[in-house]
């Protein structure tokens, strides 16, 4: 019997082997030579390996895991350059950092997972790979940590219901005008990873937010048919014309990488100038496309294009693609001679540079980035400002400050181009060790000390949305009015000179015309003007509309106090002095408080319209609250809190005033930077030593100031010529030698003449006595 | 490279002198040197401690009686120049070093001097150098003149070599300057220079050599 059952358990296995076994998947085919592209109609496959049928019910969004997968090996791709950061990768040379930027905690943060000086992992500041995605998954490629094992779930994370952020591989492979990188950016800041690449991609459109669904949602769960306004659960429509009858889709496949693609988060701007103002990389221009240098195979291990990168990474052809590798054609002696690098790069001369500059300094030193200026250029990228998101609804671009060129020495012991960020974030200090704090600590521990202006926009919107007052309602402030604007913030205008100074005006702009919110009455008249109560009772009844107010909302004029009390309007004494003017107020217990306190004021002028987000009395108060323990868990008495902006580090002394020092912590990170190329002649050089050797050179002693969103004096100063190591008055000389160069020149070729002209005619006479010319004419 | 044919030829061409000069003296005086090789360093020492010893004897004899004040201040020049230049030019070289910094600074002024040095060094003494010989001075009469100017030969000799190396030396410090030259020619014309510096050395060195061994002669 026993022997029976284990014959029909065999059988059992052998049927389920034979039947059950997946088909066999294509094994990835080498190059077979074609300079062609595959045309791409194949079938789309969901995350879980089942085709994608349009026309049924739910489709889900396609994964790129399995619908490349025949074809293109995704454990092979996913360890390439751009989804192997948190692997176990040489960090090769520094690159660009990710910025945790918080406007309202001035918190200006670089991370990188690589081990990169001067940027901060992400772990220090208590991220799990769920926040790093929700934070810049917006201009990542998808794939690496934004694709975690289930071992690697943080407890609060939803990657259950998002789904995991598959590798976008269409983000940069498709040639189709239709590939929306705003979309995968909206897609990924609602949570829906899964559906992300999908809505990308044009392939079809997706609705929902996985972001409003409870965390115990899962893609099991299917569509919630209760909730069709808010808690939609997304879903995608494909457009069916991009589909045949077998299902499949073409996908239009760049046989080259579009540079489009690769500007979607390479992107490097000056800040502030018109689009045809920016400047384009020579290579760019020449027609050279982003990957005919920065190329890769299946294995997507992305060629950088800097001198070392062969070392860095064990990958000698590497040295082909940087400047040196094209331009020289690998070796300076030899080939040089007799032709140009890579694709007929030309083949520099560089008359009259001294050899001594290319053993010192990179090419991009003179090649890349701006020209040197007294002040330092600032600059946006894609990943760290946010660009390239288009839409109705815009997003500060302004922070973080990067200026570059900055020069600094290598490991490599050369000078090369680099772009600078100060850093600007709280933290904890326990003696040495530096402690960073998330914003949104501060953000709880702060409470309303670092919502000034979000608190005043809020009470001007809240009269705006509930009364029935005619006009913007404005706050006119030393000069300055103050509008609520889309964003929940303040709008700042110029009153213009009638305003009044000194004095807290509300006020309604009508047709550019500002008056105050009520006019001036006599709160003694027997006969009050019903439309002045009437418009008083709008403004008391909207005003108790406002949140986390801190009483009832009142008004006050000379001695009378309006209030609203069992929905009527009530007039009573004021407990305090006479008012002069018309004054908004909370009344908190029978104690009156104005509707803005003077620190919002101070605060206001002095932030409001300017880049700055925090002022030093917000920094000291933070700080305080943050010492006093109130708002943290534990705190050891050894512990310190501080702020960094600017270069300097913030904190309280004993008597709880604020000072500031230099700190290693608070030092700029930099990180080398490779375009824009110029064309040689607008190189550095191209005019001359003089260019970089002057006493007030530009590119020794361009100034370089700390900035960051702290509105202060205290600030960190420095040099260019410092972040090359180099001696200020050592390059001063120098620099000023090159005032008498000419001189010097022609001092010399007037020796070399007046010598010369003597050998010459030693050498005649000897001749002259040799050959007996001169004895015969004795 | 450089390094090893700078050391190997200054150390030969010293040691090819100081032999020929203890061998004239042992030809001219016997009895002064000994015989064996240790007589040669046991002279070659002294005539080294002498010369430290006696510096200004020297410097009063070879200059302050030879040169009135202008032509003396062009020598003192020329050869402090020249010794910096040298010194500086040689230690980096052999050290490995790239010549930089405040050394640069002062090797390129000091080139300079130089320059305008010996421009001003070979238009004053270029006459007592001449191949031909000179109709000879009131005092002195012809056939002593002569046989003084024949056996003077291979200091003119290396008289001019040091000039002409002086002059490829400015000529290609000068050509470095230029924004004219391509890279690879720059560092060809910076081999030039160092080995003209050498070649500027030697001579210097033989020269030196050769006229205290003729005027003392």
């Amino acid at each position: 019997m026993r022997q029976k059952i284990f014959l029909v358990g065999i059988i059992l296995g052998l049927m389920a082997v034979v039947f059950l076994h997946p088909q066999e998947e294509q094994k990835p085919q080498p190059w077979d030579g074609s300079r062609t592209t595959a045309v791409h109609l194949i079938p789309l496959k969901d995350e879980f390996d089942q085709p994608v049928v349009p026309t049924v019910p739910n489709p889900l969004p396609y994964s790129t895991r399995y619908t490349c997968a025949p074809c293109h090996d995704y454990s092979i791709i996913e360890q390439g350059l751009h989804f192997n950061a948190t692997a176990n990768s040489p960090p090769g040379r520094p690159g660009e950092p990710w910025v945790l930027v918080d406007i309202q905690t001035g918190t200006v943060f670089p991370l990188s997972y690589r081990k990169w000086k001067g940027m901060w992992h992400p772990r220090e500041l208590g991220l799990t790979f769920w926040d790093f995605t929700l934070l810049f998954g917006r201009h990542m490629t998808g794939g690496g940590l934004s694709e975690p094992e289930i071992d690697q779930f943080s407890p609060e994370s939803r990657w259950n219901v998002s789904g995991r952020l598959e590798i976008n591989c269409m983000g940069c492979h498709n040639a189709s005008r239709m590939q929306s990188h705003s979309e995968w950016a909206k897609q990924v800041l609602r949570h829906n990873f899964r559906w992300a690449g999908t809505a990308a991609s044009g392939l079809g459109e997706v609705g929902g937010m996985a972001s409003r669904l409870p965390g115990t949602w899962d893609i099991y769960d299917g569509p919630n048919p209760d909730d069709t306004e808010w808690a939609v659960v997304p879903f995608v429509k494909y457009d069916r014309k991009n589909f045949d009858s077998k299902h499949q889709v073409f996908f239009d496949i760049a046989p080259e990488i579009e540079d489009q693609r690769c500007l979607a988060c390479h992107s490097v701007t000056r800040a502030g100038v018109k689009r045809y103002e920016a400047a384009e990389d020579i290579h760019s221009a020449a027609g050279i496309k982003c990957v005919d240098c920065h190329q890769n195979d299946v294995s997507h291990a992305m060629t950088r294009g800097y001198e070392g990168e062969d070392i860095d990474y064990q990958n000698s052809e590497a040295k082909e693609f940087s400047c040196l590798g094209c331009h020289l054609g690998g070796d300076l002696r030899k080939k040089g001679r007799n032709g140009s690098g890579r694709l007929g790069a030309p083949y520099p001369q560089h008359a009259g540079i001294p050899a001594v500059h290319f053993e010192r300094l990179s090419c991009t030193v003179c090649h890349s980035g701006p020209v040197p200026a007294k002040e330092m250029t600032r600059v946006r990228t894609s990943r760290a400002n946010r660009l390239g998101i288009y839409g109705v609804a815009q997003w500060s671009t302004a922070w973080p400050s990067i200026v570059e060129p900055v020069f600094v020495r290598e490991d490599s012991g050369k000078i090369s181009p680099h772009r600078l960020i100060w850093p600007a974030f709280w933290g904890q200090m326990e003696g040495e060790k530096i402690l960073p704090l998330q914003p949104s600590f501060i953000q709880q521990a702060a409470g309303n000390i670092l919502t000034v202006e979000e608190d005043v926009a809020r009470i001007l919107t809240t009269i705006s949305l509930y009364s029935e007052i005619e006009g913007i309602p404005v706050l006119v402030l030393s000069g300055k009015v103050y509008e609520p604007n889309l964003d929940g913030r303040l709008d700042v205008s110029s009153a213009g000179d009638e305003a009044p100074k000194g004095k807290i005006l509300w006020a309604v702009k009508q047709d550019e015309k500002i008056s105050p919110i009520i006019p001036e009455f006599d709160p003694d008249a027997e006969f009050p003007d019903p439309d002045i109560e009437s418009r008083i009772q709008m403004l008391l009844e909207s005003l108790a509309m406002v949140e986390d107010s801190p009483g009832n909302p009142a008004l006050v004029f000379k001695k009378a106090l309006c209030q609203i009390t069992e929905g009527y309007l009530e007039k009573v004494e004021n407990p305090e002095e006479s008012a002069e003017e018309v004054r908004l107020v909370w009344v908190q217990d029978g104690k009156i408080i104005p509707l803005i306190t003077g620190f919002q004021v101070r605060t206001m002028t002095a932030l409001v319209g300017d880049e700055q987000s925090l002022t030093e009395e917000q920094i000291k108060e933070v700080l305080k609250v943050l010492s006093s323990g109130k708002n943290s868990s534990a705190q050891s008495p050894n512990q310190e809190y501080f702020y960094i902006s600017g270069g300097r580090i913030f904190r309280l002394d004993a008597e709880g005033n604020l000072f500031s020092a230099l700190h290693p912590a608070a030092r700029p990170v930099v990180w080398p930077l490779g375009h824009q190329v110029r064309p040689a002649q607008q190189s550095l050089g191209a005019n001359g030593c003089n260019d970089c050797h002057s006493a007030g050179s530009a590119f020794f002693f361009a100034g370089v100031e700390g900035t960051g969103p702290l509105k202060t004096q205290s600030t960190a100063q420095s040099s260019a010529h410092e972040f090359m190591g180099l001696s200020k008055p050592y390059q001063k000389l120098f620099g000023l030698s090159f005032t008498g160069r000419p001189a010097f020149k022609v001092i010399l070729f007037a020796a070399a003449t007046v010598v010369g002209s003597l050998i010459l005619m030693v050498i005649l006479l000897a001749l002259g006595r040799l050959s007996g010319i001169i004895e015969k004419r004795r | 490279m450089y390094s090893i044919i700078f050391i190997v030829s200054v150390l030969a061409l010293l040691l090819t002198l100081s032999i020929h000069r203890f061998l004239e003296i042992k030809r001219k005086v016997p009895a002064a040197s000994g015989t064996a090789s240790r007589g040669y360093f046991s002279w070659a020492v002294r005539r080294v401690f002498f010369s430290i010893t006696h510096l200004n004897q020297s410097y009063q004899k070879w200059v302050v009686k030879r040169y009135k004040t202008a032509e003396r201040w062009i020598l003192i020049c020329l050869s402090l120049s020249y010794g910096y230049q040298v010194a500086s030019g040689f230690v980096f070289s052999l050290a490995g070093i790239r010549l930089q910094g405040v050394f640069l600074l002062l090797h390129m002024l000091l080139g300079g001097l130089f320059a305008v040095c010996l421009s001003l060094a070979v238009v004053s003494q270029a006459r007592f150098y001449m191949f031909y010989t000179q109709p000879a001075p009131r005092q002195q009469n012809k056939t002593t003149f002569q046989s003084t100017a024949s056996h003077r030969r291979p200091s003119i000799f290396l008289f001019w070599i040091f000039v002409a190396c002086g002059c490829l030396l400015i000529v290609t410090a000068l050509c470095l300057m230029l924004p004219v030259f391509s890279l690879r020619t720059q560092l060809d014309i910076f081999a030039i220079h160092r080995y003209g510096a050498l070649a500027s050395l030697l001579s210097a060195i033989s020269f030196i050599s050769f006229s205290w061994y003729d005027d003392s002669r």
